[in-house]
């Protein structure tokens, strides 16, 4: 053994010790140091979250009070408001909200939480939300009396206006004519006569019946093979035959009478058969390849028109014994297009005499019923639905002086809106609060009403007749 | 056959400083880790937090443009602060029964709303606003 190599080895190894012991420090260090800051940070996350939470619960209370710049919060009397430009919690962080308006109806809030403790201890958290004023209730015009905003009178020889569909400022109108394209569009964003927008698309002779959904138009027609066409309405500047997507074959030939559309189901009213059904329901995810999910049989009478409400298809028919049909449509299952539905019939109505259903609409807890003119002049009869689905037993009659063509409402349930068969009046106006008819109104020359429309974007009623259309107002 | 410890005892005290030493690495090892942990769950947190606000801008801004035209038929992706969202078409028609699903996200980390609603106008009336994993198709 060689002198000193005993001291050199525990030299060697107190330095490894020292190094060992100096990383174990730095490192004891760094994982507290790291600890602390995240801790710092969470903390930070839940400032600003509560600050944004404090700006949400101020524009709950009134969206005016979400005032541009920088607040801090400070809770008074149990509500969050602004005070200052910044506010400190007692662990030392500092909050400041910044307020800025982005169009009339919507805010930007950043929620910026801020600390310095030490040197290496400071940051800041930042999160942002937007807040709108959805909130808002929306004023609606007094219906009470109508102004015609403006009309079109369409001279064209034979053609038959049938029914009519609004959205995105643009009526689309179903012509009866076997001579017509089928589909005629007008642009009635603004007040004035409804704007013809040129297209190229021939729908088919004899369309009737008419619905929209996101982009897509369905409509009825006297197609042997394809009664319902679906339509791309993406540019409605710019229909041609290429915006046709698809089309179903309705069993039959030309039954189908009318068309609904919830989500990607489409339900299908159709003509009176022994042996074929009147209701169907099918998936239309998939326009180019539309899919069966359920049928209904109910021979004996036509199914005229559809109203969905709540789970159930409410159907206007000409069934002597039960002109109001109530159908179970409801499914718990989500269906994929492959999976069908189950529909089933619940107790329905069967209001006196035997006039038959031609329109039908549902509005907060009403059912609203038209049929066709009858000599006890009850042609329109407003059901309750506040017990369940099936209508109630005591409905009020009301005289249109025609056949109920079409009805329409606005989004509150206050006014009922008629396309009438009267010559005289062909647009009318029910007050539902009231329970009393509010006018009658002669204002077209272009035949009896056959459609009507509700434009909700712009709290205005579109009327179609046998040759013409007309955009209403309020008062 | 001599033993290291008899022979030269300067390797017993290396040796034990060693396996002290391996010892204080593994401590440290795990400090750090767990400090990058800690460090990574509270970034995740913030991304969390600030997906569940772009989800709810989403929402928000679904609900105004269904307030102004009740035809909006979402399917639109929108860029937000730290992230963007996804608004899927919006399910129903008309003035009632209309169901939203919104999807946020911050870089991994995704949230997601469901929203159903009674009635449009004159006043938006909510039936129901969850957070979910996955968006359910709304039937009748």
């Amino acid at each position: 053994m060689r002198p000193g190599s005993l001291l050199l080895e525990a030299l060697l190894a107190i330095a490894l010790f020292a190094i060992f012991m100096g990383a174990v420090s730095i490192g004891l260090f760094l994982g507290q140091e790291g600890t602390l800051r995240s801790g710092d940070r969470v903390r930070g996350v839940f400032l600003s979250e509560r600050a944004l939470q404090a700006a949400r619960s101020i524009r709950d209370n009134d969206y005016a009070g979400l005032t541009v710049g920088s607040h801090g919060i400070c809770e008074v009397a149990g509500r969050w408001q602004f005070c200052g430009t910044e506010s400190e919690s007692e662990d030392h962080y500092r909050t400041s909200v910044t307020v800025t308006s982005l169009s009339v109806n919507r805010t930007s809030i950043f929620a910026n939480t801020f600390w310095n403790f030490s040197r290496t201890r400071s940051g800041s958290v930042v999160l942002s939300e937007e807040l709108t004023n959805w909130r808002a209730v929306k004023p609606l015009g007094d219906w009470s009396l109508l102004q015609l905003k403006g009309e079109v009178i369409d001279e064209t020889p034979g053609i038959a206006y049938r029914s009519v569909a609004v959205t995105g400022g643009y009526a689309y109108v179903t012509t009866g004519s076997p001579n017509s394209n089928g589909l005629l569009v007008y642009n009635v964003s603004t007040d004035g006569a409804p704007v013809s927008v040129p297209t190229t698309i021939t729908i088919g002779g004899s369309a009737s019946g008419i619905t929209v959904g996101t982009n897509r138009l369905y409509v009825v027609v006297k197609d042997w093979d394809a009664e319902v066409k679906i339509v791309d309405i993406s540019s409605p500047e710019a229909l041609s035959n290429a915006s046709i997507l698809g089309a179903i074959d309705i069993p039959g030939n030309g039954r189908a009478q009318f068309v609904a559309l919830f989500g990607p189901t489409l339900f299908v009213a159709a003509s009176d058969d022994e042996t074929l059904d009147q209701f169907y329901a099918y998936d239309v995810s998939d326009p180019r390849n539309p899919l069966l999910l359920a049928s209904y049989h109910d021979a004996g009478g036509t199914y005229n028109a559809i109203a969905l409400h709540e789970g159930f298809a409410y159907i206007a028919a000409t069934h002597d014994e039960s002109e109001i049909k109530v159908l179970d449509v409801f499914d718990t299952i989500n269906h994929n297009g492959i999976t069908p539905i189950t529909i089933t019939d619940r107790i329905g109505a069967n209001p006196s005499d035997v006039p038959d259903g031609l329109s039908i609409a549902t509005v907060g807890t009403k059912l609203l019923f038209g049929r066709s003119e009858n000599s006890l002049g009850n042609e329109f009869i407003v059901y309750s639905l506040l017990l369940g689905p099936t209508p109630s037993n005591n409905p009020n009659y009301w005289s249109i002086g025609g056949a109920v063509n079409g009805i329409a409402t606005d989004p509150a349930g206050s006014y009922a809106f008629i396309a009438s068969g009267n010559p005289e009046a062909q647009i009318q106006v029910v007050d539902l609060s009231q329970t009393l008819p509010v006018g009658t109104f002669d204002l077209l020359t272009s035949g009896i009403g056959r459609s009507i429309a509700y434009d909700s974007s712009r709290d205005r009623v579109i009327l179609v007749t046998d040759h013409g259309i007309a955009l209403y107002g309020p008062r | 056959m001599i033993s290291l410890s008899s022979s030269r005892p300067g390797y017993f005290f290396l040796i034990s400083v060693l396996c002290l030493g391996v010892m204080s690495l593994a401590a440290l090892g795990y400090l750090l880790l767990f400090s990058l942990g800690t460090l990574k769950s509270s970034v995740t947190l913030n991304h969390s937090r600030q997906a569940y606000f772009i989800t709810s801008s989403c929402s928000e801004r679904v609900l105004q443009n269904l307030w102004n035209d009740p035809s909006y038929s979402g399917e639109e992706l929108l860029v937000l602060y730290g992230g963007q969202c996804h608004i899927y078409p919006i399910g129903g028609s008309g003035n009632e029964h209309r169901s939203i699903c919104v999807e946020g996200n911050v870089e991994e980390t995704i949230r997601r709303f469901q929203i159903v609603l009674q009635r449009i106008l004159p006043s938006i009336q909510v039936e129901s606003w969850q957070e979910v994993d996955h968006c359910s198709t709304l039937s009748l």
